[in-house]
């Protein structure tokens, strides 16, 4: 977790660093997506802020999902828009950690997993910088809960894994 | 966008969570009754596993490994304790040392050893039932083609569970829970050798007293190869140690300190009662305060984790004196001024009191998981979650390690 804070530290400075040199913009995105699989279909909100240059998006983000459990994925995201249109299409790739959140059981340790989300979409550019984004793609989330006990026969480790793999559909604005 | 969109819901279904639980389980491995008996002596020495109650006896340690059996140390020089020899005493948790004789549990039964060599220890009688255990094979009709659990072999295994917060939960239990590490009272008015605070079997007065669930259970040792049972007293409580002084047995449980009479010694008549919340509860004594520590816990139950000081001259009617927070103490030790409180994952915190009731901490090692000490000559005997450690406290605020057995 230290470390992801520190990487986006970077990433948000050396940006801010490449903004006093070559017109790098900040840029917001703001998405609400359904997720959706054949166990279930969940909602989630997220929020990526950094900066864009020549086509290129770079940021950090964080969300709000539930998937059977509550969990706040934090990540980096890395995002190319193409063409000069005022619709663009565009492929996106997020990775970062997911912070479980959830109510926590005795006696598990709970342990914060992976977050992977990758798709592309088309933005609807109706204002210079500011536009209407559709995506869809794929989603990878993870935690686990691991318990240790001794009992006279010996050690015991029991650990639960969970992964939730997803394909969503996010609509948002950007600006 | 439209058909990625599509794309999106239609495909979905070919998409699912995937949740698993990996747990351990242990297998048993069983041997006959006769084969079992026939094996109970002096075999070559070995490694430590899971190491749980001490004993004390002249320059040996016995170890206890958890249902295992007794590893016995020569600690002539504890700063290099020599391993050697181990018995096989399949569901050994307790033991007692008394002149050459070691008495210990075996399940339901009570084995008595001759350990005039330790190198050549063996089984000289087995008091069957002794100890109401019944398990691994332990039944009250067994013969020696019976067959009993003397090992268990480690497993993991991994099973898919629902992805959802209603999974299913199996537990695989064995039946026997590490109230671990509890050794008995032991004491320093013991007859014979020394135990830990957590023990659960005493001697004093020719006698050897167990407990056992809400029992108290009395045998004549005057024919120390030959013990005789004499007497159950039903506590009415959920007793975990006993620890001799003097005429009393302080005896601990889950919801109190009870301390019985043994003027009589066929006959211990209870004398007073200090109840306490649901806790496990190690008890030392001296003879003017008995010290209880409380703690909390899966097997304890209750959120106490303190030491309670008790007054106990008026012996009907012990008095709470005082009350210092721990963090999950369990055995403890007393060596005139100095308390010994080993603290769970805090390690051994050693403190000196000078009247007996207020204390002042004198060191914390706190690098060791402790749970049971003996102190004797200045050296004490920490069992620990990784081995047994031994410490010089010629100077109590600043113990010297000498020597760790460790575990394998």
């Amino acid at each position: 977790m230290k470390h992801t804070i520190i990487s986006l530290c970077c990433a948000l400075a050396s940006i801010t660093f490449a903004n006093a040199q070559h017109k790098v913009k900040f840029s917001s995105i703001n998405q609400f997506g359904v997720l959706r699989n054949q166990n279930a279909t969940t909602l989630t909100v997220q929020t990526v802020n950094g900066a864009c240059y020549k086509g290129w998006f770079a940021g950090a983000g964080i969300g709000v999902d539930y998937h059977q459990y509550f969990t706040v994925p934090v990540f980096l995201e890395v995002r190319k828009d193409f063409g000069q249109r005022a619709f663009k299409p565009f492929v996106y790739v997020d990775g970062g950690i997911n912070v479980y959140s959830d109510a926590r059981e005795k006696p598990y340790d709970y342990k914060n997993g992976a977050y992977f989300d990758s798709g592309l979409g088309y933005a609807f550019y109706y204002h210079k910088r500011k536009a209407v984004l559709l995506s869809a793609g794929y989603c990878y989330k993870g935690f686990s809960k691991e318990s240790r006990y001794k009992s006279s026969t010996g050690d015991y480790v029991d650990t639960y894994h969970y992964n939730y793999n997803r394909l969503f559909f996010k609509l948002g604005l950007r600006f | 966008m439209g058909i990625g969109t599509l794309l999106t819901f239609l495909l979905s279904g070919c998409f699912k969570d995937n949740c698993s639980r990996t747990y351990t389980y242990y297998l048993p491995v069983y041997k006959t009754l006769g084969q079992v008996r026939a094996e109970m002596k002096s075999m070559p020495a070995k490694d430590v596993e899971l190491p749980g109650k001490i004993y004390l006896y002249g320059n040996y340690i016995f170890l206890n490994d958890l249902n295992k059996g007794i590893h016995i140390y020569d600690n002539s020089n504890p700063s290099s304790p020599r391993n050697v020899a181990f018995i096989n005493i399949p569901g050994n948790v307790d033991m007692a040392v008394n002149g050459n004789i070691l008495y210990a549990d075996s399940y339901s039964d009570l084995v008595t050893l001759d350990i005039t060599n330790p190198l050549d220890a063996k089984a000289v009688k087995f008091t069957e039932d002794a100890l109401s255990t019944y398990a691994y094979g332990y039944t009250r009709t067994r013969t020696d083609s019976t067959l009993i659990v003397v090992d268990w072999i480690k497993r993991d295994t991994t099973v898919d569970i629902d992805c959802g917060k209603n999974e299913s939960v199996i537990l695989y239990y064995d039946g026997v829970t590490l109230n671990s590490y509890s050794s008995q009272g032991g004491g320093k008015s013991s007859p014979a050798g020394i135990a830990g605070s957590m023990a659960r079997f005493a001697l004093a007065k020719d006698h050897l007293y167990t407990v056992h669930q809400s029992s108290l259970k009395a045998f004549n040792l005057s024919s120390p190869k030959e013990p005789s049972f004499e007497k159950t007293i039903d506590v009415q409580l959920a007793v975990e140690t006993i620890f001799p002084f003097q005429n009393k047995l302080f005896i601990g449980s889950r919801s109190g300190m009870a301390i019985y009479n043994i003027d009589d010694a066929s006959n211990p008549v209870k004398e007073g009662l200090f109840s306490h919340a649901t806790s496990c509860d190690p008890v030392v004594a001296d003879s003017k305060f008995a010290y209880v520590t409380l703690r909390s816990g899966t097997t304890c139950q209750g959120y106490s984790n303190q030491l309670d000081v008790l007054n106990i001259e008026n012996i009907d009617n012990p008095v709470l004196l005082k009350t210092h927070l721990m963090t999950n103490p369990h055995g403890l030790s007393k060596d005139g001024e100095l308390l010994f409180i080993c603290d769970g994952r805090d390690g051994l915190k050693v403190y000196k009191t000078k009247d007996g009731v207020n204390i002042e901490p004198t060191q914390t090692i706190s690098n060791i998981e402790a749970y049971d000490i003996i102190t004797h000559n200045k050296v004490a005997l920490v069992v620990a979650s990784d081995g047994l450690y031994q410490y010089d406290y010629g100077n109590p605020s600043n113990l010297k390690f000498l020597s760790k057995i460790s575990v394998k």
